[in-house]
């Protein structure tokens, strides 16, 4: 399994507490490429796109409108191996 | 006493930094300072800056920053395009002459049009030039806090409670809003174009504007679309040349004929103030769609010669189509 992460450096959470899912590009369970766009995040109007780092089936952990901070894993892929 | 990061309490964005904007700007060997006069319909001017983004990527242009306007209009976040009559408040806006455009990043309805100037930054989204949304946003708003204190107004990141758009990285002056942000991260998928992507933040600064019927458009839209949202008020916000008039109320002051030009024309200059703490220059003047006309070296780092960069609009002289600027480590 490789995690989705939001980056633990994308913003400051004492500044910015927390942003949202905002979308999925993908249900859960469907197979993702590599470098694909899978989910945006939505933190103080801006709208982060997150990629796939690997192939794999996508397991979403934080639903759309879920609550996310820096660090938070929002899926994993599983990559089969 | 109680610690305020203790009790939960949020810290304050505060203002716009030089040194936080310098995280952004020395990630980059090379800026353009694109000074944007085009026209062209708004969604195309809106549209420049992807297209921006999407250079900088793939390596094909460099980071820029983009100083524009645009015609009327209402320019909307994508994700206003859900709202469940957005496709009748559009076509009713475009029949009173208001198109509606829908723009990458995130935020609400922002009234365009003459006396608003635009900022945009766009630049390369990768690994190893990792930045923070806070420091984008001290890049794009140092700038701005840098001309507007030429001109004698003070600004500060934060919140109005009913203002147009609203979010801590507002800019505020006097207790309004005068400059709305956001930002876009996207990735620019494709074959060969794994990780990659580019970075666009932008902000709107009212000049010298009406504010009361713009915005009305706002609430307009939004019961249109029948969002079932609390209008926002006119009160909330504030131009600058409210602000430059509260500050000079000596009788038979000078009133600045063109302030949204001049205003332009010290984002210029504050742009390559601050970029120049981190680069040397290289400068550039073309025409959209042309190759660079011209490329004359600045030689030398900061405290050199650039401590004096050269304006390519000064202050109140005719602006070409398109001047851009390129600062360089």
């Amino acid at each position: 399994m490789v995690e989705v992460r939001i980056p633990d450096d994308l913003w400051d959470a004492r500044t910015i507490p927390e942003g949202v899912v905002a979308n999925w590009f993908y249900q859960d369970g469907s197979a993702v490429s590599a470098g694909e766009k899978v989910a945006e995040i939505m933190v103080e109007k801006s709208r982060f796109e997150i990629a796939a780092e690997v192939a794999g089936t996508l397991h979403i952990r934080v639903p759309r409108d879920g609550v996310v901070r820096p660090g938070t894993v929002i899926a994993e892929i599983d990559t089969g191996g | 006493m109680a610690d305020a990061c203790g009790s939960g309490a949020r810290a304050r964005p505060g203002q716009p930094s030089d040194l936080r904007a310098g995280e952004v700007f020395s990630a980059f060997s090379c800026w353009a300072v694109r000074d944007d006069h085009d026209g062209g319909r708004p969604e195309a001017r809106v549209a420049r800056d992807a297209d921006l983004g999407r250079k900088a990527a793939r390596g094909i242009g460099p980071p820029t920053v983009r100083v524009w306007d645009n015609g009327r209009a209402l320019v909307v976040g994508r994700g206003e395009t859900g709202l469940p009559r957005f496709g009748a408040a559009v076509a009713a806006l475009a029949e009173e002459g208001w198109p509606v455009v829908v723009r990458d990043t995130g935020g609400t309805a922002v009234p365009q049009g003459p006396g608003i100037v635009n900022l945009s930054l766009v630049m390369p989204r990768h690994e190893e030039h990792r930045v923070s949304l806070e420091a984008v946003y001290h890049a794009l708003c140092a700038p701005l806090g840098r001309a507007l204190h030429g001109m004698g107004v003070a600004v500060a990141f934060g919140e109005v409670p009913g203002s147009f758009c609203d979010g801590r990285y507002n800019l505020v002056a006097r207790g309004r809003k005068i400059a709305g942000t956001a930002q876009a991260w996207r990735i620019d998928g494709g074959p060969g174009r794994r990780g990659r992507g580019y970075v666009l933040a932008h902000a709107s600064l009212l000049v010298d504007c009406d504010l009361v019927p713009a915005i009305e458009i706002v609430n307009r839209f939004y019961r249109l679309a029948e969002a079932g949202r609390r209008p926002v008020s006119a009160e909330g916000a504030t131009t600058v040349r409210e602000c430059v008039a509260a500050v000079c109320r000596t009788p038979g002051q000078r009133r600045v004929p063109d302030l949204t030009g001049e205003m332009r024309a010290r984002i210029v200059e504050a742009l390559k103030v601050v970029l120049g703490s981190a680069s040397s220059w290289i400068e550039d003047s073309e025409s959209v769609g042309e190759a660079p006309s011209r490329v004359e070296s600045r030689a030398g780092i900061a405290g050199s010669d650039v401590g004096t960069p050269h304006l390519a609009n000064p202050v109140n002289r005719p602006m070409q189509p398109t001047t851009a600027t390129f600062a360089c480590l």
